[in-house]
C-alpha cells in the first residue's frame, strides 16, 4: 500500500472540493437564475468533461501550461516552476474536470429553490445578498451537500487527467489510481488488490450516503 | 389624501400587452380589488406594483414617492418599496418557525424589540402559541395569518394579497372570506388584492378595479361596479347583480329578514348573521320575476312592488332597471316583455325567492 498516495489523493481532492465550491456556487447560481439567451453554451461548457476523454482534456491543459505558451511562461516567471508535473498542476486539472460533478447539482438544487420564497424575501427588504445566505442556501442545502460529495468521490478516482498532465513522480503526482496502475504495469497484484479494494469501498460508501440524503434517510 | 396613481404598460407578445392605468385612494385603511378573469393583468399589475415585474413603460407613484418611471430610469426594487406582500400560495419559509419567519425582515431592529413586535402581530391576529411550529405544522387558514402577519409587520405603507383565499379549500375558504376583512381593518393599511371571485371581491373590498385583457374597464365603489357596470363586458365579468347596502333585522329558523330602502326582504341567513349588522344584499337580475295585475299566491317570499325605470335590450334578453325602494335589476326575454306589455313607468309586481337573496355579511 502506498501511503503517500493515499495522502496525496486525499489532498487533490479536498482541495479539488474547496475550490469547485467557491467558483461552482456562484457560477451554479447564475446558471440557475438568468435568463441570457446563450446560457446555453456555458452549460455546454460545463458539461464537456462528462463526455471529453480525460487525456484530451488532459492533453490540451499541457500543452496551454507548457513551456511554450505564455500562459505557461507567466506562470513559471511568478511561481518559479513549471505547472504540469507539479501537485498544482494536477489541482488544475482535476477542478476542471470535476466542475459538473460540482455545478449540475449546485444549479439544480438552486432552481428547485421556489422563486416565490425568494421574491417574498426581498419584499421584506431582506437585499439580495442576505436572503441567498439566509433563504436561498438553507432550502438547497441538501442538493449543495450532493454536489460536495460526488465532487470529492469523483476527485479521489481521477486517473486520465492526471497522468497527462501530472505524470508519475512518486510523492509529487503519484495519486492511488496511478499506483494501481503502476502496480499492475509491476506484476504486484497484491498492493493494486488492496489499493484497489480502498477505492471500491470508498466510492460505495460515498453513493450509500448521498442516496441515503436523497431518501432523506440520514437527518440532515 | 394620498393617493396610488398606476399607469404602466407591459408586453408579452405582438397581441398580448398589459395596459394598467388607475388611480387608488392610499391614505388610511381601504382595500381595493383588482377583479377579472384568469390572464387579464391583475397579478401583473400587482407584481408591478411590488417592483418584483418589471413593465416596459409607466409610472408608479405613491403619495409624493415615485417608485417607477421609466422616462426618468427611476425603478426602486421591492425591498425600497415599502410594501407588504401576501403571495397565493403564502411562500412561508420552510426552514424556519413561525416567530422566525414573522421576524424575518425586522434584521434591522434590537431582539428586545423583534421579539415585542411578533408577540404583537401574533395577538392581532390570533396567533398565540404557534411560535415555534413550522409551517406545515399549520393548517391553511394559520398559514395564510401567518404569512399576512409577516408581510404587515414590518409596516408597510401598503398591503398587496395575491389571490389571498385561492389556496385554501371550500370550508376554510367561506371561514377565511369572513375573518380577512375583520384582520385587514384591524392592522389598517391601504390594501390592493387580486381575485378571480366576485364574492371574495364582495366580501373583501371597498373598491373594485374590473380588469380584462390587459385593460382596465371600470374603476369603483363596490355597489357602483355591481349595480352599474359601466359596460356589457364589466357585467359579464362581475354578473349582472343588484348589490345594496341592507340592515339585518330578525334571525330565526335559518332565514333573516333585511332592510333595504325601506322594505323588508326575507332571505336565508349564513351561519355568522347577526341582527344590526350591515351587509350587502345580492339578487342576481335573472333570478327575479315580474307580474302584472295578478294578486293571488305565489311561492316566492319576496313580492315587491316596483316602478319600471328604463328597459335596454342585450342580446335576445331585455334589462329592466326597476325601482322599488332601492334600485333592483331584472333580466327577461323579449317574449316576455311583450306579453306583460312592459313600458317604461309601469307599476309591476317583482318576486325574488329567498334562496335567490344572497347576504355578503361586513365585519
Amino acid at each position: 500500500m502506498d501511503w503517500k498516495a493515499l495522502s496525496l489523493t486525499a489532498q487533490v481532492a479536498a482541495c479539488s472540493t474547496i475550490i469547485l465550491l467557491v467558483i461552482g456556487l456562484p457560477l451554479a447560481y447564475w446558471l440557475a437564475t438568468t435568463r441570457w439567451r446563450w446560457k446555453f453554451l456555458i452549460e455546454a461548457v460545463v458539461a464537456l468533461p462528462l463526455v471529453l476523454p480525460p487525456t484530451v482534456l488532459g492533453f490540451y491543459l499541457l500543452i496551454a501550461t507548457g513551456p511554450r505558451s505564455p500562459l505557461g511562461r507567466f506562470f513559471e516567471a511568478t511561481v518559479g516552476h513549471a505547472l504540469p508535473f507539479s501537485f498544482g498542476g494536477i489541482l488544475v486539472g482535476s477542478v476542471l474536470f470535476n466542475l459538473p460533478f460540482a455545478v449540475r447539482p449546485f444549479t439544480a438544487a438552486f432552481a428547485s429553490v421556489d422563486r416565490r420564497m425568494v421574491e417574498a424575501a426581498w419584499c421584506l427588504r431582506v437585499s439580495r445578498w442576505a436572503t441567498f445566505f439566509r433563504v436561498t442556501l438553507p432550502l438547497a442545502w441538501a442538493g449543495v451537500l450532493t454536489g460536495i460529495i460526488l465532487t470529492f468521490a469523483h476527485a479521489v478516482g481521477e486517473f486520465g487527467v492526471v497522468l497527462m498532465i501530472g505524470g508519475n513522480i512518486p510523492d509529487v503526482t503519484r495519486t492511488l489510481s496511478i499506483s494501481i496502475y503502476d502496480n499492475v504495469q509491476a506484476l504486484d497484484y497484491t498492493t493494486a488488490n488492496h489499493e484497489a479494494l480502498v477505492l471500491l469501498g470508498f466510492a460505495f460508501s460515498i453513493l450509500s450516503v448521498v442516496y441515503a440524503l436523497q431518501r432523506r434517510v440520514l437527518p440532515l | 389624501m394620498n393617493t396610488l396613481d398606476i399607469a404602466i404598460e407591459k408586453r408579452y407578445s405582438a397581441n398580448v400587452c398589459i395596459r394598467a392605468s388607475l388611480s387608488l385612494p392610499a391614505g388610511g385603511f381601504s382595500v381595493t380589488a383588482l377583479l377579472g378573469p384568469s390572464g387579464c393583468g391583475k397579478t401583473t399589475t400587482l407584481r408591478a406594483l411590488a417592483g418584483l415585474e418589471f413593465p416596459e413603460r409607466g409610472r408608479i407613484a405613491l403619495g409624493g414617492r415615485v417608485w417607477l418611471d421609466t422616462e426618468r430610469q427611476i425603478c426602486l426594487p421591492p425591498q425600497q418599496r415599502g410594501i407588504g406582500f401576501l403571495f397565493q400560495d403564502y411562500a412561508l419559509f420552510p426552514h424556519l418557525t413561525v416567530e422566525r419567519n414573522i421576524g424575518f425582515g425586522l434584521s434591522g431592529v434590537s431582539a428586545t424589540e423583534r421579539r415585542k413586535r411578533v408577540a404583537e402581530i401574533l395577538e392581532l391576529l390570533q396567533l398565540s402559541g404557534l411560535e415555534n411550529r413550522y409551517p406545515r405544522q399549520l393548517s391553511g387558514g394559520e398559514q395564510q395569518r401567518v404569512a399576512l402577519a409577516r408581510s404587515v409587520v414590518t409596516q408597510p405603507e401598503l398591503l398587496l394579497l395575491d389571490e389571498p383565499l385561492s389556496a385554501l379549500d371550500t370550508l376554510t375558504r367561506e371561514q377565511v372570506r369572513r375573518e380577512l376583512r375583520h384582520f385587514l381593518a384591524k392592522i389598517g393599511k391601504p390594501t390592493i388584492l387580486v381575485t378571480h371571485d366576485r364574492v371574495e371581491a364582495l366580501a373583501l373590498a371597498d373598491h373594485i378595479v374590473v380588469m380584462s385583457a390587459g385593460t382596465v374597464l371600470q374603476s369603483a365603489p363596490v355597489e357602483e361596479v355591481f349595480s352599474h357596470p359601466a359596460s356589457s363586458e364589466v357585467a359579464r365579468i362581475v354578473g349582472v347583480e343588484t348589490v345594496e347596502t341592507g340592515v339585518v333585522g330578525a334571525v330565526s329558523e335559518g332565514l333573516a329578514t333585511v332592510e333595504i330602502g325601506g322594505q323588508r326582504l326575507t332571505a336565508v341567513a349564513t351561519p355568522d348573521l347577526v341582527t344590526g349588522q350591515r351587509v350587502y344584499v345580492c339578487i342576481r337580475a335573472e333570478d327575479v320575476i315580474l307580474q302584472k295585475g295578478y294578486e293571488g299566491f305565489s311561492s316566492p317570499r319576496n313580492r315587491l312592488q316596483a316602478l319600471v325605470r328604463s328597459q335596454t335590450r342585450e342580446g335576445p334578453l331585455i334589462r329592466v332597471a326597476l325601482d322599488c325602494g332601492f334600485q333592483l335589476v331584472a333580466v327577461i326575454t323579449s317574449p316576455a316583455v311583450s306579453e306583460l306589455k312592459l313600458r317604461d313607468g309601469d307599476q309591476v309586481t317583482a318576486l325574488v325567492k329567498a334562496p335567490s337573496i344572497h347576504l355578503v355579511a361586513r365585519k
